[in-house]
């Protein structure tokens, strides 16, 4: 008697749950709609599928074009993914151990951003990189409110990562690395930029990082090395904190000129074993200055240079 | 073959009762996977889809183990637990606008560590809303896009402890906030708070905190405490906000840099160790004392 209720239970479940798959089904696409905001790509991918993760999307592009402002791209796997023009908010991820790989070998930029002023644009797990020489951008920033970059490798480029929002806005770079660029990092905002970088290494650029126009930027936990000038305040009015970095091994270390609106504080930082007999380690001029807190190290300079003065810690 | 006595068959059905009660028994550890049924049974050849059902089936103290890429589905989490993913970015849980993506109801005994996971929402409530439990540990997750991104409250606990390690709380309103009912301890370490427009951490009364090798970035206040509160802070960087650090009871800060705020650097009763940096804030505020090693 048990065992009949039983199937008669079942089979009620079973039409009962028959509804439910008619309901769900004539739910489902507004519910594939909804789910949207998160688009996958994959090496295996098509840019025709419709950016699921049974379906995953090709190339970065198309998936910018299919997600919604504020969405989400997530790289499935390592592979080549086109280069980007992003125009609205958005985060773009790498699985932890995918690699987005982005290779320019056309002019312009491998990820150009002009979004809004207020839009906040994510990247993290990409390799840029290009072959060509000139006037090349690996993350070109022309219109953005906020630019976090984390995990990101920027390789080969004129420009690696080239912050010149039209408006005021802020960038953050997480555990990057910028190299073999004639400029790994520029900040060249048309108004005000400012911004951190931490945890990152610009390494074998002609110049690691330059700042030119308003800036206010720290520069923390860092490595800057073998560069041909490691980081510079070219004009404008920026400012710069490095703190807890190693300035090691450059031509020039640590260069602040144009006026004394450019601005370097140092504090807990390396900068040392700038041995070239044309390169100093602090270079200032016209009226640019260094200061330091007093507890920094330099040895191994060819030539020290000096800071034009010093700040106390409150 | 000979026909099995009665009193056999009811022997037989004992027994297979018995051994359907025993595989009954709630697993320790359960997997869930993109390809995986929440009718199966969590085994590693056999995982589930949803982060709820592996909850409802696990064992008190189980550990959920996402196995690869997917959104595992909001769940409220009603025992101690620990939910994994090996990779972050990997196991997303997303919240629609006004929902919540995980919410952690454990008792005052309740034990929850999630690892690696990746809460998501455009205008959602909480990414981690933890209404009791005695120990709540988030590591290496990520939480974006909430009104409050982790909001720690205690429910009536006399305490509760709270960890952040490596965690990233951004593009939220408020990234944490504690609003314990009695008293709670806890420590930041490592996490990063950016661009939460009202403010990246935000410790009510009865919060005791440990902060260190944190960053505050472009939110609307970096780091805010109330009365009663206790918190220390050590090697962070509070940088482009609108206001830095705003101290409602006592907190000391150590070898931090408050810089490039746009509003005034630090404000209340935050006593420095003497080896801070402060500039370019608007105005920098002031200390208001200082303090020694001993």
């Amino acid at each position: 008697m048990n065992a009949m209720n039983h199937l008669a239970f079942s089979r009620i479940s079973v039409r009962r749950a028959g509804c439910l798959l008619a309901a769900a089904l004539l739910i489902l696409p507004a519910t594939l709609h909804a789910q949207g905001t998160r688009i996958f790509v994959s090496g295996k991918g098509s840019d025709a599928n419709d950016g699921s993760l049974a379906k995953p999307k090709r190339f970065l592009e198309a998936a910018h074009n299919a997600a919604p402002a504020g969405g989400e791209i997530v790289i499935l796997d390592s592979a080549v993914y086109g280069t980007l023009n992003i125009t609205k908010s958005i985060d773009i991820k790498a699985t932890d151990g995918a690699v987005g790989y982005i290779l320019l070998n056309t002019t312009g930029g491998a990820i150009t951003i002009n979004a809004a002023a207020a839009d906040t644009v994510n990247l993290r797990g990409l390799n840029l990189k290009t072959n060509l020489v000139g006037e090349l951008h690996g993350i070109y920033a022309q219109s953005v409110g906020t630019l976090n970059v984390q995990d990101c490798t920027v390789q080969g480029f004129g420009y690696g990562i080239d912050f010149a929002p039209a408006a005021n806005a802020s960038l953050l770079v997480d555990h990057c690395t910028m190299r073999n660029c004639a400029i790994g990092l520029r900040g060249q905002p048309a108004n005000f930029a400012m911004g951190t970088i931490r945890d990152s290494t610009m390494i074998g650029n002609n110049v690691g990082a330059s700042f030119t126009g308003f800036n206010r930027f720290a520069v923390i936990d860092s490595t800057i090395t073998a560069n041909g000038t490691g980081l510079r305040a070219v004009s404008g009015n920026s400012h710069v904190l490095l703190k807890h970095c190693q300035v090691v091994s450059n031509s020039t270390g640590l260069s602040s000129a144009g006026s004394s609106d450019s601005l370097l504080r140092v504090e807990e930082c390396s900068v040392s074993f700038h041995t070239q007999s044309f390169g100093s380690a602090l270079v200032t001029k016209d009226g640019g200055r260094i200061l330091s807190r007093g507890n920094n190290a330099l040895i191994g300079n060819h030539d020290d240079g000096s800071f034009t003065g010093t700040y106390t810690p409150l | 073959m000979k026909p099995l006595a009665p009193s056999r068959l009811r022997l037989l059905a004992f027994l297979l009762v018995s051994a359907a009660a025993a595989n009954a028994a709630p697993p320790p550890r359960i997997f869930v996977s993109s390809a995986g049924k929440d009718s199966n049974d969590g085994s590693a050849t056999s995982p589930k889809r949803y982060f709820q059902a592996a909850h409802d089936a696990l064992a008190d103290g189980g550990e959920i183990i996402a196995v690869d890429v997917a959104g595992y589905g909001p769940l409220t989490i009603t025992k101690s637990i620990t939910i994994s993913a090996p990779k972050p970015d990997s196991a997303f849980v997303t919240a629609a606008s006004g929902k919540n993506a995980i919410i952690i109801n454990a008792g005052a005994s309740g034990e929850v560590t999630l690892r690696g996971l990746s809460l998501t929402s455009k205008g959602g409530n909480f990414g981690v809303l933890v209404q009791a439990a005695s120990l709540v540990h988030l590591i290496d997750c990520r939480v974006s896009g909430f009104s409050v991104g982790v909001l720690a409250g205690s429910d009536g606990l006399s305490t509760a402890t709270l960890s952040l390690s490596h965690c990233i709380l951004r593009d939220c309103q408020t990234g944490l906030a504690t609003i314990p009912s009695d008293q709670l301890y806890g420590t930041i370490d490592g996490c990063q708070f950016v661009n939460d427009s009202s403010v990246g951490a935000n410790l009510t009364a009865g919060t005791h905190m440990a902060v260190r090798k944190c960053l505050f970035a472009r939110n609307g206040a970096g780091l805010q405490t109330g009365d009663n509160t206790e918190t220390t802070v050590q090697e962070c960087m509070v940088s482009n906000n609108t206001a830095g650090i705003s101290a409602g009871a006592t907190m000391t800060v150590d070898n931090s840099t408050i810089i490039n705020n746009s509003g005034r650097g630090v404000y209340g009763s935050a006593y420095s160790y003497g080896n801070n940096t402060m500039a370019d804030n608007n105005p920098d505020g002031a200390f208001a004392g200082s303090y020694t090693g001993q």
